[in-house]
């Protein structure tokens, strides 16, 4: 038998249990075919566990354990970094739990949080070097490890809750969604809820909208009232530099 | 590449590998190590607080880098992104050295992320070989090649582990990383004598030495959890290793059920008061 052979059907064992490779090994050594199959799913199920903090406990280890291996099925891990292995989850668990958004949004909040942990760093501009930007032309550089989202839960009441270690809140459905964003601010990752205005702005600035564009949009909600609306995006603006959500803009 | 390049200085010393609850400790240098080791993989990322950790530690110890990702011996053959983020880190970090295991960790695409057994046949030797002078050409380091725990052997193999570790280096001019507790484990579950092992690997080529601890599994075998202490078994192996390979840099590993710091350390005393006991015998 060829090494490629050996290893195709080692590995069909470990995920399927197919039984091929019991024939490559000797009878008395086949307990140890066990240890690598219990091995696999357990590294696995912990990668999770570590990835997807809030999530476990929420959903309890049986429950979490459950989904982990339906995960670990249906999209057995291919990157070389087994933090890629995080990717999807929270689709995973919206299949799981069609009735109960809280959990993929969860999911994708200790996803997104643990991405911009360790993501691109950030090039932020000096403040006096914007001064003479055409803000009506200009592109905002936005945060590399910026994510942006629709949740429909409290699930950031849920997420802080167990973060301070408290009993959360019950679960609440929002009567109109609102935005979220996940980045990192130079070395700790940040998040907060956006109204619909805020997310729709960050949205069109991530499609690469002119600042003056995104003026424009934010204006039909202040109908006649240009000087509110200016006041409005200058406000946005000026806290999404300052929280870091904004590093400068583009060239 | 040059042959200066591909040397691989000896450096003897007392590390730990650097986790998690003990940055703090590692950053602020307060530790009392000669070096430390760290996960590569946990370092080859885009930025963020890890790159930052790193840049600090290696200002104030000697850095070894060990992955356990690179599967030099699927065949498949390695990665070259992989190759080239572990470089990038390698020449950010300039480790000591840079180490993997001998191993598999997936095939046909996939990733098991664990540390598949490698059947030890002239055909494993002959890939595991044109993988690490691929490796050591990407890297533009020598490598260090772990011997790795396993809970099977297969009915195909015709060498034996420690000579297909030798037969490795003596082609390729690789070094080795060797985990006495694997040797231990390797030889309990497979019924082999730990001591010939050592016999039979090059003494020259051994730059550095793993201390753990494992537990027995349910169906009897010894399993490579480095979440207990070394146990008395492994520092008598080890005490056989002082005795073979001299001084060698030594570290202990822990990965789970990690003590604090101060535990460590004492292990890491018990390691020093051996080798240095073993050194005094032979002077």
């Amino acid at each position: 038998m060829t090494l490629a052979r050996l290893q195709r059907d080692f590995h069909d064992h470990i995920v399927r249990g197919s039984p091929a490779v019991e024939a490559a090994v000797p009878e008395a050594a086949r307990r140890g075919l066990a240890v690598y199959r219990h091995a696999y799913r357990a590294n696995l199920i912990a990668c999770l566990k570590d990835t997807f903090e809030k999530t476990a406990a929420w959903l309890g280890d049986e429950a979490f354990e459950a989904a982990a291996l339906e995960h670990i099925a249906e999209q057995p891990p291919t990157s070389w970094t087994l933090s890629d292995f995080g990717d999807g989850f929270d689709r995973t668990l919206a299949g799981l739990y069609p009735a109960d958004p809280e959990v993929a949004e969860l999911a994708w909040l200790d996803l997104r949080l643990r991405r911009a942990f360790d993501g691109p760093d950030a090039t932020i501009s000096d403040v006096a070097a914007l001064a003479d930007v055409d803000w009506e032309l200009a592109v905002l550089d936005l945060a590399p490890t910026l994510s942006l989202a629709s949740i429909t839960s409290n699930v950031v009441a849920l997420w802080t809750a167990m973060d301070d270690q408290e009993t959360p809140p019950p679960v609440v459905l929002l009567e109109s969604p609102l935005g979220v964003a996940v980045w990192r601010e130079a070395l700790s990752p940040r998040f907060r809820t956006l109204r619909a205005a805020e997310y729709g702005s960050l949205r069109r600035a991530r499609e690469g909208a002119s600042f003056g564009e995104l003026c424009a949009d934010l204006a039909t909600g202040f109908p006649g009232e240009d000087e509110a609306a200016a006041a409005f995006a200058g406000g946005l603006l000026a806290g999404w530099l300052s929280e870091g959500i904004v590093i400068g803009v583009k060239a | 590449m040059t042959d200066l390049a591909m040397t691989c200085p000896p450096f003897t010393g007392f590390g730990l590998g650097m986790r998690p609850p003990h940055y703090g400790a590692f950053i602020a240098g307060e530790a009392p190590v000669d070096f430390v080791e760290i996960i590569s993989e946990n370092f080859m990322v885009e930025g963020g607080r890890p790159l930052w950790v790193i840049d600090q530690v290696r200002e104030r110890y000697p850095v070894a880098m060990h992955g356990v990702s690179m599967s030099i011996g699927s065949a498949d053959g390695l990665n070259p992104a992989y190759l080239k983020r572990l470089k990038a880190l390698a020449d950010r970090v300039r480790p000591l050295w840079v180490s993997d295991h001998l191993c598999w960790t997936g095939i046909g695409g996939f990733n098991t992320h664990d540390l598949l057994p490698m059947p030890y046949t002239e055909e494993s030797l002959d890939l595991v070989c044109r993988h690490i002078a691929e490796a050591q050409d990407r890297l533009e380091r020598p490598l260090l090649l772990e011997n790795a725990s396993t809970y099977l052997t297969f009915a195909g193999d015709s060498i034996r582990e420690c000579d297909f570790l030798a037969a490795m280096c003596a082609r390729t001019g690789c070094h080795l990383l060797l985990d006495v507790n694997n040797i231990h484990v390797s030889a309990t579950n497979h019924g082999f004598d730990a001591r010939d092992y050592l016999e039979a690997i090059p003494i020259d080529r051994v730059r550095q030495i793993h201390l753990a601890g494992h537990t027995t599994g349910r169906s009897g075998l010894l399993i490579d959890t480095h979440d207990q202490p070394t146990p008395d078994p492994v520092w008598r192996l080890y005490e056989a290793a002082c005795r073979r390979f001299g001084p060698v840099a030594t570290m202990i590993e822990r990965d789970d059920n990690i003590p604090p710091l101060a535990e460590l350390l004492e292990e890491l005393d018990r390691a020093r008061v051996i080798a240095c006991t073993v050194e005094r015998r032979a002077a």
